[in-house]
């Protein structure tokens, strides 16, 4: 009887380290293809510069001066570099990581893997948000009012989504998806009302209507300080809490019973799932499905617990919106096609393969 | 608060054995009083058996001991201190309350959520720490899913979720357990080591308290019943006691017929028929 529980342990042993091993090896492989489609991002575009003097630049503006020689590589190829597609990329992986990451703490917050930012509203808050300062001329005289609006934006329409579907701690799926529905229609109305009424200033209109569509052209280094701190805080808030986040999948009367401050945790994460959207959607517009299906895509990988989940995800985020953008700016050359196009694009099958799936699981 | 975090033992020191007590106690929600006038203890080393009909308020009571809800009258306490003004972590380091409904829509493994159970002993930051993983060994073994440690929580049988979420409760340490239906989905066999594992428990010290429909399987391994009806606790001591034909009738509406086995328990056969 002790042998065979002896040799049970060691099993159990074994299949824990080749799990841990899957893991590391999930990370590693992650953080290979960020850095090639980030690399990929900045040498790829209307002209191309090979990526070893784009990896010797950015080599170069990111250790001291005098450490290694880039004056063979052309002013203006070094102002394509580092001015246009070098923010632009930092930009799109910050976005990416900062909406699969408040994906996947929806998903656990609503117990409800079909929760993510654009699909229950808070996207479609964020962006009524933007637009008001867009249309009220706020966004030009004060660079934080963008943010600000859309932050607000986005926590609203959370709260609204959350207040409106969740009874006695249970949040059902079909109340949640008809509630964003309803949510994301009602804010888009509001956002098109808005915008006809400034048809007549037609910069104006034009702009909030290719931001709406979501994309990353023009993005500079203030773009990227704007969400840099956000994202980093946000990611690191989220992670701090991932024994609340596992225990709130478990059910919430689990999480409550097992020690969980329930009401604090989820007004802190609701709040901190608007702020990653928020300030998304502030410097990209929206950009819809990389919350749904970067958390997914970890979790089939990783598996369900938070403390590997939300990194992964923010990882996986990050390189789809990277791959994505490449595409988005290579497809139809010298034409750009819109992010938020592309993300739709690949996301809205998904999404119905994810309901399907789960209709057939039901019945 | 004082229950150490390192008792490495799921046997419980006798200065580690806490008093839960309800003092007439009543939730009372949307006007409708789901549960009213009921005073009852919880010590170490007893298994009491919540019984009676749909609705009665088993669950409501089992939530109210645990700290999920609050009461809005009489006075819930823990040790002689209220149980309001604990903070949760402390409620549960003392409290293990696990809920009827045991569906895991996510892939966890056993063990991961055998190691949910350590979330009152360790701090934000802090990783797990030997005493947690020996704590949800001896857990896993004594709810003997250990053998299950790495399969997914989404692939076990009724039965084997049972027992998993019953580890976990084991791996607080708490002193006190309280179980919702944990026999209810479960064939007879494995109803049977559910509930002589929570017999065992309780002969080690343990307090706990579960609801549980199988009027026989209660007189069984209770050492004490408590009945409830319509919210109010009707009766509560031995089986032979409270489990009456005469109040079996008035609560459930069921004639029944009382026999005695071997050993001088109760044995009830029912008829729909009231007479």
């Amino acid at each position: 009887m002790r042998t065979r529980r002896g040799d049970k342990s060691e099993l159990t042993g074994a299949v824990n380290e080749r799990r841990s091993r899957r893991v590391a090896l999930f990370f590693v492989i992650t953080l290979i293809l960020l850095a090639v489609f980030a690399l990929l991002g900045v040498s790829v575009g209307s002209v191309h510069i090979p990526a070893s003097q784009v990896a010797r630049l950015l080599f170069a503006r990111v250790t001291p001066f005098g450490w290694s020689d880039v004056s063979d590589i052309a002013p203006s190829q070094q102002a394509i570099i580092w001015q246009l597609r070098a923010p632009r990329v930092v930009v799109a992986a910050l976005v990416g990581a900062s909406l699969s990451a408040a994906g996947a703490q929806l998903q656990g917050l609503f117990r409800n893997p079909l929760a993510s930012p654009d699909i229950i509203g808070t996207s479609a808050g964020g962006a009524l948000g933007a637009v008001i300062a867009i249309a009220t001329g706020l966004a030009m005289s004060d660079v934080l009012a963008l943010p600000a609006f859309s932050f607000a934006g986005s926590l609203l329409a959370l709260f609204a989504v959350y207040a409106l579907t969740t009874r006695g701690g249970r949040t059902p799926m079909a109340t949640l998806l008809l509630a964003g529905v309803a949510l994301s229609s009602l804010f888009a109305a509001v956002s098109s009302f808005l915008i006809s009424l400034t048809w007549v200033r037609w910069e104006v209109a034009q702009e909030v209507t290719f931001w709406l569509m979501g994309g990353l052209d023009n993005r500079q280094w203030t773009h990227c300080l704007m969400i840099l701190p956000c994202a980093v805080a946000g990611l690191g808030a989220a992670i701090s809490r991932w024994r609340e986040l596992d225990l709130l999948l478990a059910g919430e009367e689990t999480a409550l019973a097992l020690g969980v401050e329930i009401e604090k945790t989820k007004r802190l994460l609701l709040v901190n799932a608007a702020l990653l959207t928020g300030v998304s959607v502030a410097v990209s517009g929206v950009i819809a499905f990389v919350g749904l299906i970067a958390p997914h895509a970890a979790r089939l990988l990783v598996g369900p617990s938070h403390r590997r989940l939300l990194p992964a995800s923010a990882l996986l985020g990050a390189i789809f919106l990277l791959a994505a953008d490449l595409l988005a700016r290579t497809v139809i050359r010298p034409e750009e096609i819109r992010l938020g196009i592309i993300t739709a694009g690949c996301g809205a099958p998904f999404f119905l393969f994810l309901l399907l799936r789960r209709r057939r699981d039901a019945g | 608060m004082q229950v150490n975090a390192t008792a490495l033992t799921l046997t419980v020191p006798r200065r580690l054995l806490m008093r839960l007590e309800l003092d007439n106690a009543g939730i009372n929600i949307d006007g409708r009083w789901l549960l009213r006038h009921v005073s009852l203890e919880l010590r170490g080393g007893g298994l009491l058996a919540l019984v009676g009909p749909n609705g009665s308020g088993k669950s409501t009571l089992l939530r109210l001991l645990g700290g999920l809800w609050k009461a809005n009258e009489g006075a819930v306490t823990l040790d002689g201190r209220a149980l309001k003004s604990l903070p949760r972590r402390g409620i549960a380091r003392g409290v293990a309350y696990t809920p009827q409904d045991t569906r895991l829509d996510f892939a966890f493994t056993v063990r991961e959520v055998v190691m949910m159970g350590r979330h009152p002993h360790l701090g934000r930051f802090e990783v797990e720490r030997e005493i947690d993983r020996d704590a949800v060994n001896e857990a896993m073994r004594r709810a003997d899913v250990a053998q299950l440690a790495d399969r997914l929580v989404t692939e076990l049988s009724g039965g084997e979720r049972q027992r998993a979420l019953l580890a976990r409760s084991l791996a607080t340490e708490a002193p006190i357990l309280l179980l919702d239906e944990p026999t209810a989905s479960l064939d007879i066999a494995h109803a049977l080591d559910v509930l002589s594992l929570c017999r065992e428990l309780a002969e080690e010290g343990k307090a706990i308290a579960l609801a549980i429909h199988d009027l026989n399987l209660a007189a069984r391994f209770a050492d004490r019943v408590a009945l409830l009806d319509k919210g109010r606790l009707i009766a509560c001591g031995g089986a032979d006691e409270v489990l009456r034909v005469e109040s079996l009738n008035h609560v459930f509406g069921v004639s029944a017929d009382r026999l005695f086995t071997g050993d001088g328990k109760p044995v009830f056969v029912f008829h729909r028929d009231v007479c």
